[in-house]
């Protein structure tokens, strides 16, 4: 079941007003875009600014994209721009960051001093190890997503695997 | 940690730390009214951040300090020019130049050159012109007087920071050093009024190799040095202060040395020569003080006057040895000395500083005439007074700059403008007045006699100094005897033959008499200005030829309000009543008259020529007897009978009830013969 701009469950074709009528196939179009890349923003996001505020922000990225779907929808590279859109909305929030495991991954042995140490990354650091190396995005799309050039990426990638081992090593060597 | 198993976790963290969104919940937050008011607040905001960032940018492109805005520096190649644009100079700075450097800074700082760099303390701020490296720097604020400025020559180059100053390259060198390469000058700021004197910075007219142009600060009365209740007698340059009713003599009037005055407190001779200081038998009085000038050190009567000198109320003197008894002081800046004896002798001596008439004759700028001041003008000369002074015209010789009676200048206890035409002599000064003086606090005040009798009839006999002063188109030569509380300048008009002795009192500070003097000026003769009185029977614009029977009249908008007939001109046998109600006769002749116990009952009469030049009906005046004032002319009927002497010192009476006209001026006219006195003055 598709959902209005109003919320309202989507009604029959017939029953609909000529203006309501054009905007079923943005709707249709809108719930593809948001299939295909709701996760990859809001692991972006998360990745940026944490957990809290980064599912706010990718909510506040969507949901814009929702009323500016007919600007948006015709991006070359609608990502890049919502996730500006997501850090902007969300900007005057001071939100820590945190991250937090899920209860169900509780048995699996994690390394506890990982969240600490992903925090204590710059945001370009943690943007680019988490989506490289967590979720296996290429410097490429990084790049496109910060709008930075790979090399960038790729030397925030390589001071952020370097601080994030040398925390955890650090810590091991303390254990 | 493994790679894989750091990928991992790094992923599982990643998801747990934030659940997926639904396209519900995306939508439903897109349609939340909280959220549109927050987007409608973020737009705001957004709109006012870019408003509030283009008003930076215009204010910090634009605005502040033109020298040094941004545009400034993107219009000016910072190439110094020879022609610098004309620096704002605010209202009573005066100019500071060193080379082809000019600043200006406010007339009250103190200027010091080739001194050493160390600040002194002065206030409100010193200028330390082209000073002597000595290795003191500024010390940091508070430890100096609010505002120093060090003006020194530069040729080096140390530069930093580029600034355009009045179209002059400025180099800010850090801290509060600016560097004028091509004016081969340097600053060293320090204040609050460093900035403000930085950026009066231009190229001194006179150019290279021009030395130093700059006024000497004005001397300044220390008035602190009188005590409460004392009062200061002004000698020249000096002043010193005596307790009050202690006796003052100035030349011709040391009766207090001798017969029974002698037993009193003791006194102050002023204008002594030096050689008779001791002619008063000082044995006799508990405390003397002998005043004298001594222009020059050479003719100082102790020849050995202590090298050392000591600063006195601002008066730098040195000690004269003298006998155990005296005590004397040598001012050589003042030209005078001053020995005393007695109990009083110290502190009265310990008074001695400058006196107003030193600060109203100082070299200096002009100080600026408040807007409260009037401007009149008299016999050729233009001036301006304090508004709230009475402006009097009188046909008497009143004396000028001699110590007289109760008073100085003034006729009463306020300051007033006396014009006298000096026609007739007048007798205030009594010998018994002036046999046993007690000193009389300076009084504010100005007189201007112009009559050709001016100088025969004075009891004093003034001489003045050849050392004249030259300001816009006048010659004004300052008395040098006497120099007492009363400046007296003899003023040369340019293209009249006759002189105009001008006046002015010298009380506190001296400032209201520095601001009238540099107020003078060559005014255009100004005949009396006319306008047709429509309430009377006979109205001219203008004085005619010849007095038409019932005479004229003529009205004047010099006085009062200008409703007033100001000026009337009559056939003196034939007398006009009601030109003016009772009321307003009585309100006139009582403010300018004073004349206590008479009450006016009507307003007539005016002349526009001396009293005794009064012509005959149908007789035209001579030129000659115009002397153009104005006056008031009341019908007096006194409630009682008048003492003979208040009413008819001489002349004929018309009876007991002593019916006579009487004007501001002092001038009684009697309407049956037309003859004018002096009297009830």
């Amino acid at each position: 079941m598709s959902v209005s701009r109003t919320g309202a469950t989507t009604k029959c074709p017939d029953q609909l007003a000529p203006e309501t009528r054009t905007t079923t196939s943005n709707e249709e179009a809108f719930t593809a875009f948001f299939l295909e890349h709701e996760s990859r923003l809001r692991r972006a996001l998360v990745a940026a600014y944490g957990g809290d505020r980064g599912r706010e922000a990718a909510a506040e990225a969507l949901a814009f994209a929702w009323e500016h779907w007919d600007r948006v929808a015709k991006m070359d590279k609608p990502l890049a721009y919502l996730f500006r859109v997501g850090e902007s909305r969300t900007r005057k929030r001071r939100t820590p960051v945190i991250f937090a495991y899920a209860e169900n991954d509780a048995a699996e042995a994690f390394e506890p001093g990982l969240a600490p140490a992903v925090k204590a990354l710059s945001v370009n650091q943690r943007t680019a190890v988490v989506l490289v190396c967590g979720f296996g995005w290429t410097l490429r799309e990084v790049a496109e997503l910060t709008g930075t050039k790979i090399p960038t990426v790729q030397k925030h990638l390589d001071r952020g695997l370097a601080n994030l081992r040398h925390a955890l090593e650090g810590r091991t060597d303390e254990g | 940690m493994k790679d894989e198993q750091l990928n991992r976790q790094l992923r599982v963290m990643v998801d747990g730390a934030a659940a997926p969104l639904s396209q519900a919940e995306v939508v439903l937050r897109a349609s939340s009214p909280a959220r549109k008011s927050r987007r409608d607040w973020y737009l705001t905001e957004h709109r006012l951040i870019v408003v509030a960032v283009a008003a930076a940018i215009v204010v910090v492109f634009f605005v502040p300090l033109p020298s040094l805005s941004l545009f400034n520096r993107l219009s000016h190649t910072g190439i110094s020019s020879n022609q610098s644009p004309a620096a704002t100079i605010p209202a009573g700075w005066v100019p500071v130049t060193l080379g082809d450097a000019r600043i200006s800074v406010p007339a009250s700082w103190w200027v010091r050159y080739n001194s050493p760099d160390c600040p002194r303390g002065k206030e409100p701020g010193e200028v330390l012109v082209n000073p002597t490296p000595t290795g003191c720097s500024l010390p940091p604020p508070g430890d100096v007087p609010k505002n120093v400025i060090e003006l020194y020559s530069f040729y080096g180059h140390h530069y930093g920071h580029l600034q355009v100053i009045n179209g002059i390259t400025v180099y800010w060198s850090g801290g509060n050093v600016y560097e004028v390469p091509s004016l081969g000058t340097a600053m060293a700021i320090q204040g609050p009024l460093g900035g403000r004197v930085l950026h009066t910075l231009t190229r001194s007219p006179e150019g290279r190799n021009t030395t130093t142009t700059v006024p000497k600060p004005l001397p300044v009365v220390d008035l602190s040095a009188t005590p409460a209740g004392w009062v200061p007698v002004t000698f020249g340059d000096a002043q010193v202060s005596v307790p009050p009713g202690f006796p003052v003599a100035y030349p011709g009037q040391t009766s207090f040395c001798k017969g029974a005055s002698a037993s009193g407190p003791g006194g102050l001779l002023v204008d002594i020569p030096p050689g008779e200081t001791v002619h008063c038998a000082v044995e006799r009085h508990p405390t003397m003080v002998y005043w004298a000038s001594v222009p020059l050190p050479s003719s100082v009567a102790f020849e050995h006057i202590q090298k050392k000198s000591i600063l006195l109320n601002g008066v730098r003197v040195h000690r004269i040895p003298t006998a155990v008894t005296y005590f004397g002081y040598y001012a050589p800046s003042l030209g005078v000395q001053v020995i005393a004896q007695g109990p009083l002798a110290k502190r009265i001596l310990g008074t001695l500083t400058r006196s107003p008439r030193s600060v109203a004759l100082a070299s200096g700028p002009a100080p600026a005439v408040p807007s409260s001041w009037q401007r009149l003008r008299f016999q050729g000369l233009a001036f301006a007074a304090p508004g709230k002074w009475p402006v009097l015209y009188t046909l008497s010789d009143y004396p000028f700059g001699w110590i007289c009676g109760a008073g100085t200048l003034n006729h009463g206890p306020l300051p007033v403008v006396n014009l006298s035409y000096d026609k007739s002599l007048a007798t205030m000064c009594w010998e018994e007045q002036s046999q046993l003086l007690t000193p009389q606090s300076p009084q504010d005040g100005l007189q201007i006699d112009s009559g050709p009798r001016t100088l025969s009839l004075d009891p004093v006999k003034p001489s003045f100094s050849e050392h004249c002063l030259s300001m816009h188109d006048l010659t004004v030569c300052p008395a040098t005897s006497p120099a007492y509380s009363v400046l007296v300048l003899k003023v040369t008009v340019s293209g009249r033959t006759q002189p105009v002795i001008v006046s002015i009192g010298l009380a506190g500070n001296g400032m209201i008499a520095r601001t009238i003097l540099h107020s003078l000026r060559a005014g255009t003769s100004v005949a009396p200005r006319f306008q047709k009185f429509e309430r009377a029977t006979t109205s001219a614009m203008s004085l005619p030829g010849t007095i038409p029977p019932g005479g004229v009249a003529l009205m004047g908008d010099e006085l009062v309000d200008g409703t007033h007939p100001t000026l009337l001109y009559l056939d003196p046998a034939t007398a006009v009543t009601g030109m003016m109600s009772k009321a307003q006769a009585e309100h006139d002749a009582l403010r300018y008259d004073n004349a206590a116990g008479l009450r006016a009952t009507g307003a007539v009469l005016a002349t526009v020529t001396a009293p005794s030049d009064v012509p005959p009906a149908g007789v035209a005046p001579p030129s000659s007897a115009t002397i153009g004032t104005v006056a008031w002319v009341v019908e007096v009927t006194p409630p009682s009978p008048i003492a003979e002497n208040d009413c008819l010192p001489t002349g004929p009476t018309t009876g007991a009830a002593c019916t006579s006209y009487v004007s501001h001026d002092y001038v009684v006219l009697d309407p049956t013969t037309g003859a004018f006195r002096i009297s009830l003055s």
